[in-house]
């Protein structure tokens, strides 16, 4: 360290920039151990023209110091020969590791970088579609194979070849004495040390295989040969899919009469553009490429199309179930359908709906008729004392006499009997029988009533679903 | 031509964003996998298959159902973590109608065996399972889309291959700019942009969908492959298919005597330099 140390304060060769940014504790620390003067908010430090120490150096300021640094090619990039197996191979791995260059579409991230020729007259899109941003460049999954190849990358130490990763793991005397040198929280070598076993674990040969599918291709026999195929996403694609979304927005465009801005068309599951932006808060439960661009990507949408809704549904009731969305010819048939046709262990989910709407809406309606009824006449005189009209017989709950049908349905497919027909036919009368009376009355009320009774409804629901409440008060 | 089995079938858990660029419905690539690997385990051959969709839903984020509890803010007592998707994973239901060579006259035995051994294959990263319809085998591809037709739970939309149209993007627009348009479904008809609404209408819903894989270099032997097999990296190639719904298809078959391109086929082409391996569609004669 003390040569590395010699080697900032000597200003004799230059072959590298590295730019920092600004940090309070850097500057301090860098105060002390080196003398630099900062001036701004970049500095620059001059190292002698030896991969090894700038490397070395590199590393250490991102494990000792935790800070950001980024690697900048003004000057000379150093040429690695691919077959030599040196310390600056890894340490440029290093370089690349800390500079986070992934994170820009427009980062260099020259170790992860794979340029190829691409064809361009294709059925479909591809990156040679691409034009407007730099094409041709591809970045693998970034946050993972920088991680893999900082601790795998193999390199020379001591005339043996070996890994960052083994050496931090085996607690080489060297290292250890350098780390220890160079960190100042209590734990940090030790944390590095447990990083560098699961490293091992995780990205050592055994568990290096890069991800892959196999495409069969078929020979002249038609017996299929495979070919091991890695797909790697294109930056620039992503980039142009965004700025095509961007163009699309301007060229449609409208303003409305109130000056806002308005794009007429129907864009299916976004709001804006007819693609999304994916990714959010926490890229990385994405997947690996959200959290290697920052986060948000634009994607291009694709699913089936939405069913239109019947015409007078408010917008409120396609959203969830609701009680006057009921039509009494389906629901009865969903439900013997489900008794009679469907397995009893692969219920579909139009059945489960059915079964959770009849058991989450009526259940606690059945169960709690009377007091719903108190607190709706409770409701009604509080409403009429503070001076609101509210008419007399206008809201008369149809609990529980003609909804027997209902609770008989719902019960037995809650159990194990199966119904005769006769009992289904009764039950799934008397339910549209009922059903029928409640969506007239309902349809009856007057906006105050109905607000009262949503009121009351969904407070024993809050309450019936909850099932800590429902069982201890 | 071979006789049709259609599989009634549903899958949790599947993979959403099976490509980088498009996120929704599953790769054109994984179905073609998944009916290759239903070829391998089970001892038949395709000529070629198709699917209808019936239900797709992409799991959507902050899931308070699955794995909440109450109180989980109370540090006293842990709880289960709540589930947050953010939208990786769908569910999906369908019918997938696959053309079998069926020289021998074994596929009742086959159904058979599928019927027994195929839940719980992978399908695009979900669990594959069967729906009430199970599996039937059909002699026809008539008699297979009306089958289709009869099954319980209604509508199903078949893919339709439309990337040709991607070629023939407008003057002034790039084939990206000339999909957005493509992809848009106008809500209204624009009195300022009359063709354009016109030539979406007219199209159908359409939609972006992953078809192919483009190699992006020679196929040659690499360190750390999964298996001893030639590698080589690749990007996938996004197409254009519309989902037409089965009454389409139906009528559809009627005027023409032969089914729109909803069959799907995989196969190479070098021609370009680049191999490339895509689904493609076919259309079968009555």
């Amino acid at each position: 360290m003390k040569r590395i140390a010699q080697a900032l304060q000597d200003k004799e060769a230059v072959s590298g920039l590295f730019i920092l940014k600004d940090k309070e504790k850097v500057k301090s620390k860098f105060k002390e151990s080196f003398g630099l003067v900062y001036s701004g908010r970049v500095t620059s430090i001059h190292v002698e023209s030896d991969d090894e120490l700038i490397g070395l150096t590199h590393y250490m300021l991102k494990l000792a110091l935790g800070m950001d640094c980024q690697l900048t090619d003004a000057l000379k990039a150093p040429k690695i020969e691919p077959d030599a197996a040196t310390f600056t191979k890894f340490l440029k791995v290093v370089n690349s590791f800390t500079t986070h260059a992934a994170k820009t579409l427009y980062g260099s991230a020259p170790s992860r970088r794979f340029v190829a020729r691409v064809q361009e007259q294709i059925d479909g899109i591809t990156s040679a579609d691409a034009k407007d941003c730099r094409p041709l460049y591809f970045s693998g999954n970034a946050a993972d194979s920088m991680f893999k190849y900082f601790w795998t990358t193999d390199f020379v130490w001591n005339g043996r070849r070996t890994c960052m990763a083994e050496l931090i793991a085996k607690e080489d005397p060297v290292v250890m004495s350098a780390l220890s040198e160079w960190t100042f929280k209590h734990g940090q070598v030790e944390a590095m040390v447990e990083q560098a076993r699961f490293g091992i674990e995780k990205y050592l040969p055994d568990h290096a295989y890069r991800k892959q599918v196999l495409l069969p291709v078929y020979n002249d026999n038609d017996d299929p040969e495979y070919l091991a195929v890695t797909p790697i996403p294109s930056i620039a694609l992503a980039d142009s899919i965004g700025k095509a979304q961007q163009r699309f927005r301007n060229r449609h465009v409208v303003m409305q009469s109130n000056g806002k801005e308005f794009t007429p068309f129907y864009i299916p599951g976004a709001d804006k553009g007819n693609s999304l932006k994916f990714g959010g808060t926490k890229p990385q439960n994405i997947n690996d490429f959200a959290s290697s661009v920052g986060g948000y990507f634009p994607v291009l949408f694709s699913r089936i199309p939405r069913i239109p809704m019947a015409q007078g549904v408010s917008e409120r009731a396609a959203k969830g179930w609701s009680l006057i969305d009921l039509s009494p010819k389906t629901n009865p048939e969903a439900i013997m359908v489900d008794r009679h046709v469907g397995h009893r262990n692969q219920i579909d989910s139009y059945s489960i709906a059915v079964n959770a709407f009849v058991e989450m809406s009526f259940m606690p309606i059945l169960e709690y008729a009377d007091v719903i009824q108190e607190a709706y006449d409770k409701g009604v005189e509080n409403a009429k004392s503070e001076g609101k009209v509210i008419e007399s017989g206008e809201f008369d709950l149809p609990l529980p006499k003609t909804w027997d049908g209902l609770k008989g349905l719902t019960l037995a497919l809650l159990s194990e009997d199966r119904l005769t027909e006769a009992q289904v036919e009764k039950y799934t009368k008397a339910y549209v029988a009922g059903v029928q009376e409640f969506v007239m009355r309902y349809s009856k009320m007057t906006e105050m009533a109905r607000s009262i009774f949503i009121e009351v409804v969904s407070q024993y629901l809050r309450n019936w679903r909850n099932p800590i409440r429902r069982h201890y008060g | 031509m071979g006789k049709f089995i259609n599989i009634d079938f549903y899958v949790d858990g599947l993979h959403a964003s099976a490509n980088p660029h498009v996120v929704g419905l599953p790769a054109l690539t994984g179905i073609d996998g998944f009916v290759h690997t239903l070829e391998r385990q089970f001892g038949f051959c395709t000529s070629s298959w198709s699917i209808a969709y019936r239900r797709f839903d992409m799991d959507g984020a902050h899931l308070r159902i699955a794995n909440y509890e109450v109180g989980s803010n109370n540090s006293k007592s842990p709880s289960t973590p709540s589930t947050i998707l953010d939208k990786r994973t769908a569910s999906l239901e369908g019918v997938l109608i696959i053309e079998v060579n069926d020289d021998d006259g074994n596929i009742g035995k086959l159904v058979d065996s599928l019927i027994d051994g195929i839940e719980g294959f992978r399908f695009c990263g979900g669990t594959f399972m069967l729906g009430n319809e199970s599996i039937t085998a059909w002699e026809t591809v008539t008699d297979s889309l009306k089958a289709v037709g009869k099954c319980s739970r209604k509508p199903h939309f078949f893919m339709e291959d439309m990337t040709h149209i991607l070629n023939q993007a407008p003057e002034g627009l790039s084939k990206l700019d000339w999909l957005m348009d493509l992809i848009a479904r106008p809500k209204n008809y624009d009195p300022e942009n009359p063709q354009l609404a016109y030539e979406c209408e007219s199209l159908g819903y359409l939609t972006p969908v992953v078809k192919g894989y483009q190699l992006l270099e020679t196929p040659r032997e690499r360190q750390n492959t999964r298996f001893d097999l030639p590698h080589a990296y690749a990007e996938s190639v996004i197409g254009l298919a519309r989902m037409r719904s089965l009454p389409s298809v139906l009528a559809f078959v009627n005027q023409y005597q032969e089914t729109p391109v909803i069959f799907w086929v995989n196969d190479t082409d070098d021609s370009q330099g680049n191999l490339l391996w895509d689904v493609r569609s076919i259309s079968i004669e009555l």
